[in-house]
């Protein structure tokens, strides 16, 4: 029985693993790099001008001068002040739809010059926050199908991950096993590493994604139990967020509230966090508010938000205490750990390495999956032939892929009509291209080519970025601007990381040829 | 349980990916619904509750599918599933009208 049922687990492990390898890789890959969002954004907006050392209070007069003058029918108002993560002054706001002007209803966001207060132009760009959101909206396709897609991949990662526990009985003794160029044994006992160690990083991020996409899979449920429709859908939504408030009276008189006032009054009450974001919220209407929030990297919940609201007498200030229901504080608990927001950039890199080590994963499971495949006939057929060659296109090409979506931000016309798309575009040109290149071509080398083109491309993304604006490494050193500094130095890491691993393909590879042994990869 | 050429097998297995697929999902909106409707003070707060066990749910019938012996077995096993909750959900709801 036991034998029998290790089997079955074993044969659904493999299933689930392989049916969405591809699509999970790029999801634990561009999801990693959501990590750096902030960062990746400031890199591919290189105009924003950084100021660290501006009062809060005199950036909050810039910004609010800027938003009367270009967002005063906007219902919200946001300032972002200048913090380690984001060290610029941006403002944005709600811009209200107007069919007869053709305005749609969106949100805009403007960094400001810190001299002048003035709207920094900058490029068009995707930035940080598509190549995040690629994670789960897939692009391409419709957003419902997106998110489906994910849950569904999603789903099969979770048995795949619960399923490749059961297997392994000696769990933590093979986690120490490593034997070296042993093919299809070594191949295992990577796989094993990369998921053993974050095993619990894997759990969670992968429940707490399918989690997080609830409201969309599961909405059959919020139908009978809630009601059916959008309307009732959204209703349902803020209901099940809903914040618990205690609520304390302030010196302010109600006349006398504006954002500066409350910014100093909250200061008091908040002494050991920086401020990061002060809102003007339902602008115009009788449940107008002021909301500061303070840094979130201080810990895993949001709970560092204020809220100030004129009442007849004096002016009531808000502190939300955590969420209404318990379920939806483990809810809050989880999206705050899968999104990370709360990590310092120590901590932030962690993440990112757990989610590359997701990624490896699923990629080593893949070629250990292939690599039986192949072992089974002297000749594979035609179909894992091709699913191997495709294989490596998917799996190098993605690092390449964006590598290229960075270049473009640097190379594509600053002029160009819809240019935040077309790096978006560039992107899954560069992927499709690796894995054309992988089908075509019938070389054994292909791993090799691959990698050095990955090592070449990030080693000229610091050099093309020299080229093209005034952020060179140097500059960047000199003008303190460590994030610009750390993405281009980054960049050169996985060019090093990339170059590295061609290296030790290629030294195995001539070995494998001398002594007629398997090649390390298939 | 391997892929078999022959073709009984093969219908055997992919009888159980379907049962697995669609009957797993089955049974996790219907546990989500019964979760949801377990006495409490909070209905919006129970359904949330639901929909993250749901998850839960799916993957122990996905395992528990591969894991009996017989497609036959794991068709008995999702059908008296999906009985078992529509009996849970509709006392709930009788409990809760009165």
């Amino acid at each position: 029985m036991k034998a029998r049922f290790r089997q079955s687990m074993g044969w659904l492990h493999t299933w689930s693993g392989v049916v969405f390898a591809w699509i999970l890789y790029f999801i634990f890959v561009t999801g990693s790099l959501g990590y750096f969002e902030n960062e990746i954004d400031r890199w591919m907006k290189p105009e924003i001008v950084t100021s660290n050392d501006i009062l809060d209070k005199q950036a909050i007069d810039l910004a609010m001068a800027q938003l009367g003058e270009h967002a005063d029918d906007a219902s919200q108002w946001y300032v972002s002040l200048p913090t380690s993560r984001d060290p610029y002054i941006e403002i944005s706001w709600l811009q209200p739809g107007d069919p007869e002007k053709q305005v749609r209803r969106q949100w805009y966001e403007k960094p400001l010059e810190p001299n002048t207060g003035d709207i920094t132009s900058i490029r068009d760009t995707s930035g940080g926050e598509a190549l995040y959101r690629l994670h789960y909206n897939l692009h391409y396709v419709p957003p419902l199908v997106g998110y489906i897609l994910t849950s569904l991949a999603g789903m099969l990662m979770l048995i795949g991950l619960v399923t490749g526990v059961i297997i392994h009985r000696k769990i933590f003794a093979e986690f120490f096993t490593f034997r070296s160029a042993k093919g299809l044994r070594s191949w295992l006992d990577i796989h094993n590493v990369f998921s053993v160690l974050p095993l619990p990083f894997h759990l969670m991020i992968t429940y707490s994604g399918v989690m997080l996409l609830m409201g969309v899979t599961m909405s059959k449920v919020i139908d009978s139990q809630y009601g059916e429709g959008r309307q009732m859908h959204r209703q349902f939504y803020d209901a099940s967020q809903l914040e618990e408030y205690t609520t304390l009276a302030t010196e302010i008189l109600p006349a006398q509230l504006n954002v500066d006032t409350a910014l100093s009054d909250a200061k008091q009450r908040v002494t050991d966090q920086a401020v990061n974001f002060v809102g003007v919220i339902d602008r115009g209407t009788d449940t107008e508010h002021i909301e500061i929030w303070f840094e979130t990297s201080e810990g895993v919940e949001f709970a560092s938000l204020l809220k100030y609201r004129a009442r007849t007498e004096r002016v009531e200030v808000e502190i939300a205490t955590g969420k209404a229901g318990q379920a939806a504080a483990v809810y809050d608990l989880l999206e705050h750990l899968h999104e990370g927001l709360f990590a310092d950039i120590y901590l932030r890199w962690v993440y990112f390495l757990c989610g590359l080590f997701g990624a490896a994963m699923i990629a080593s499971g893949m070629i250990i999956w292939l690599k039986k495949q192949t072992m089974k006939e002297a000749t594979p057929p035609l179909l894992i032939s091709l699913i191997a060659r495709l294989n490596r296109g998917v799996l190098l090409g993605l690092p390449i892929a964006v590598g290229c979506y960075f270049l473009s931000n640097r190379l594509l016309p600053v002029e160009m009509s819809g240019r935040a798309d077309w790096e978006i575009h560039v992107l899954f040109a560069a992927w499709v291209l690796c894995c054309l290149f992988c089908l075509i071509n019938r070389s054994q080398n292909q791993w090799l080519t691959l990698l050095w083109s990955a090592a070449l491309v990030y080693f000229v993304i610091p050099l093309v970025n020299m080229l093209t604006t005034h952020h060179s490494i140097i500059n960047s050193l000199l003008n303190a601007d460590w994030l610009m500094l750390g993405f281009d130095l980054s960049m050169w890491l996985f060019a090093v990381c990339f170059g590295l691993a061609a290296t030790v393909v290629s030294k195995k590879d001539a070995g494998s040829h001398l002594a007629k042994k398997e090649p390390l990869v298939c | 349980m391997s892929l078999s050429a022959k073709p009984v097998q093969a219908f055997a297995l992919g009888w159980r990916v379907l049962l697995a697929l669609v009957g797993g999902f089955a049974i996790a909106n219907l546990a989500a619904i019964a979760i949801s409707q377990l006495p409490g003070d909070n209905k919006v707060d129970g359904i949330v509750a639901g929909m993250m066990w749901s998850f839960v749910v799916y993957t122990l019938v996905v395992i528990s599918v591969f894991t009996v012996r017989t497609a036959w077995r794991a068709t008995l096993l999702v059908s008296t599933l999906i009985a078992l909750l529509y009996g849970l959900i509709h006392l709930l709801s009788v409990s809760e009208a009165l």
